[in-house]
């Protein structure tokens, strides 16, 4: 189906991207699923661009060796009719849309390919039955979950029947429902004969039926395992390749935890609605000095929500937040507190790493020596010059780490900090994050990650439907 | 399995041609009550496509700037201060664009299909309706973008509090536009790559998954809302009286 032969891609200049491939070779079956996987930067989105097209055809660069689809050059094959054979599913479902409602976004391509109206009526219901997004038609899109704007992706991908599916870390964003849901997804599509690329950190939603696991470092295939060689591979051998691995880490449970006057943060009894739909409904939470608190629970359970309301963005209707045991107003919360989003480029705004430590409602007296420290503890010793925006994701992450320590912020909460992360730089953070925690922080951590959870957490707070289900300790 | 013919009650070529009606209407009003009138035609468009919450918000959006303009105008004349102006300026210019505005948000309620095959039937070149339906898809993502930079700015400590941020505007507005534009260019570029492999492009047919009909009804609201239009122009410059004012 995709023959690639001593493959190399250059980004054109004036580009600063990351992962440009050398030398690739490799060929995939008609059905085959290929797991493509690797260090972050290691060249596996490009490798995808290549195969969609987007490299060279939209991203500018220079191509060699030859890529043939179906025994066709590739090449030539202008990039409209490539997604016509090729349907790309990106990670972040937000900017992937081009509609603001899911109907029209399924048809899109549809439309754009001049079907008549009977054939994309006849393939619309198909695709809708297939991907089972029956129960999401007609609904706007920025209201749904990510793992429901995930499955619409993949039903417009799917809507134009291509031969090859490619998928960009699709469960980047996902909790452990939509990511059995997305497992089930591909499965079918597997089963109906779609060949299947899928470039992913996280391995063990696919380990029951992937074909071959292709491993990716500086932009080179530097291993090619078949399903069982790929399984059989020991934690500590998928922990020096930098992977995430096979299977996701127990959860136990220890004694349940109650409320103590000692907690930096507390909560009792808080209730918000939206629109009429209660989205908090008398969660209650406690969260110590020098632990790291995980919240999980299904998109959508409330934990977002919640968090809003503990740094004070929203407004409780029903229920108190206390800080060190006083009762705290929505001003007070959000100076006690560090929220660090999951999308870091909200939150940086210096021209170098060195400035950002001097942003803020007062400049902060702080010394060069003591902005080194903070970064040296976040493993960014030798960033200090660097325009904060040119690092790459777990960088980003871990520079908003170490601004929350600077900050002398005595409450860090953070929503899904090692979405998209690899294994070798999740376990990093996870590392930072029980610094901090060592120092006295009461850190809150928004996830879906159970290998972070299990590396790094000392209590599980379980949310659904706006509920608190249950605040444990863990083992 | 039904296919709901549109989002909205009227075609989206009606908003079009009002949207662009209306800037020109907007741009040319020159007394308070022509530009209250105009604004009363977008409303009641609205109003119309069942929207009745939005149209009382903008209405108060309206009073809102309204109130600031008569206050900063009698500011000048007791002071002559450069910024009353300013404001005064900024205040009447934003009543002006919410004309053209309120057509373009109704706008952006139309299926993307169904406004590029409208545009299409039109003989329009395929990079005008391309170029529309992305403007209408970043209306929506500017407002989530927006208030995400903002609440992400007051952990940093930029423009927490009404005084702080007016005391420190031209900071906040740089630590804002720079995440802005930032997280818009890259969503730009995510966003045509998307529909770039998905067929979008400057050439070809395009056909409609619902169905795109301009009815006799559309022809009625059209030339309802360029009468009115008209009207408040002819009144404003005293044409209706056989003369300018």
């Amino acid at each position: 189906m995709i023959r690639l032969e001593h493959l190399s891609f250059q980004y054109g200049a004036g580009t600063q991207r990351e992962g440009q491939l050398k030398d690739i070779s490799l060929q995939v079956k008609p059905g085959e699923f290929i797991l493509l996987t690797g260090k972050s930067g290691c060249g596996k989105t490009t490798l995808t661009r290549v195969i969609n097209g987007l490299c060279p055809q939209f991203y500018p660069g220079v191509l060699t060796g030859s890529y043939f689809l179906d025994g066709r050059d590739a090449a030539s094959i202008p990039i409209g009719e490539l997604g016509s054979i090729i349907g790309s599913v990106f990670q972040d479902p937000r900017s992937q849309f081009f509609a603001t409602n899911t109907t029209d976004e399924i048809v899109l391509g549809m439309e754009n390919a001049g079907f008549s109206r009977e054939q994309m009526l006849s393939r619309f219901r198909q695709t809708v039955a297939q991907v089972g997004v029956e129960n999401l038609l007609e609904r706007p899109l920025f209201s749904l979950s990510s793992g429901e704007k995930q499955r619409i992706a993949i039903a417009a991908a799917c809507a134009v029947q291509p031969k090859v599916l490619v998928l960009d870390e699709p469960s980047a964003n996902l909790d452990g429902d939509a990511i059995a849901r997305l497992s089930t997804l591909l499965f079918r599509l597997k089963e109906a004969g779609t060949t299947i690329i899928l470039s992913e950190h996280r391995l063990h939603y696919v380990k029951d039926f992937f074909d071959r696991m292709v491993i990716m470092d500086n932009g080179t295939i530097t291993t090619v395992f078949d399903r069982e060689a790929a399984l059989s591979l020991t934690e500590e051998k998928l922990k020096s390749l930098g992977l995430r691995l096979f299977h996701e880490p127990a959860i136990v449970h220890g004694k349940r935890l109650v409320s103590t006057e000692s907690a930096a943060v507390s909560a009792r009894q808080i209730s918000i609605s939206f629109d009429g739909h209660k989205v908090l409904d008398e969660a209650a939470l406690c969260a110590p000095e020098g632990k790291i608190l995980a919240m999980m629970g299904s998109n959508g359970a409330g934990k977002s929500s919640f968090c809003r309301v503990l740094t004070g963005l929203y407004k409780q209707q029903v229920g108190q937040v206390y800080i060190k045991g006083k009762p705290a107003k929505r001003k007070k919360r959000t100076v006690s507190t560090f929220f660090v989003q999951q999308d870091t480029d909200y939150q940086l705004y210096a021209a170098t790493v060195e400035d950002e430590f001097r942003v803020g409602k007062r400049p902060r007296d702080i010394s060069k020596a003591q902005i080194e420290r903070f970064l040296e503890d976040a493993g960014l010793h030798d960033m200090l010059g660097r325009h904060p925006l040119s690092l790459s994701g777990g960088q980003k992450q871990r520079l908003l780490l170490a601004l929350a320590a600077a900050s002398g912020k005595e409450i860090l909460v953070l929503d899904e900090p090692t979405s998209g992360l690899d294994g070798q730089n999740m376990r990093v953070t996870a590392g930072l994050l029980k610094k901090l925690a060592a120092q006295g922080k009461s850190v809150i951590l928004i996830t879906h990650d159970r290998e972070l959870l299990s590396e790094a957490a000392d209590s599980l707070l379980y949310m659904d439907k706006g509920k608190v289900v249950y605040h444990r300790a863990l083992r | 399995m039904n296919v709901q013919a549109n989002h909205t009650s009227l075609d989206s070529r009606v908003y079009l041609f009002l949207l662009l009606a209306g800037a020109v209407a907007g741009m040319y009003a020159r007394s308070e009550a022509a530009m209250l009138a105009l604004f009363v035609v977008a409303v009641a468009f609205h109003v119309l496509d069942r929207r009745i919450g939005k149209a009382l918000q903008y209405a108060f959006g309206y009073l809102f700037l309204w109130g600031i303009t008569e206050a900063t105008l009698a500011w000048v004349s007791a002071t002559a201060s450069g910024m009353a102006l300013s404001l005064s300026n900024m205040s009447m210019s934003g009543r002006r664009a919410m004309v053209p505005l309120l057509f373009a948000l109704l706008l952006a309620k139309t299926p993307v299909g169904s406004l590029m095959a409208a545009l299409n039937n039109m003989r329009l070149p395929k990079a005008i309706s391309i170029g529309t339906a992305t403007m209408m898809r970043f209306f929506p993502t500017l407002a989530q973008e927006y208030r995400s930079i903002r609440n992400a700015q007051k952990f940093r400590g930029v423009g927490v509090g009404f005084w702080n941020t007016l005391f420190h505007l031209p900071r906040v507005f740089s630590c804002l536009l720079i995440p802005l534009i930032i997280r818009i260019t890259k969503i730009a570029e995510e966003l045509s790559a998307s529909v770039t492999v998905r067929g979008v492009r400057f050439c070809g047919e395009v056909t409609s998954f619902r169905p795109v009909r301009f009815t006799k009804r559309d022809m009625a609201f059209l030339v309802c809302g360029m009468a009115a239009f008209v009207m408040i122009l002819s009144f404003d410059y005293g044409l209706w009286r056989g003369g300018a004012a």
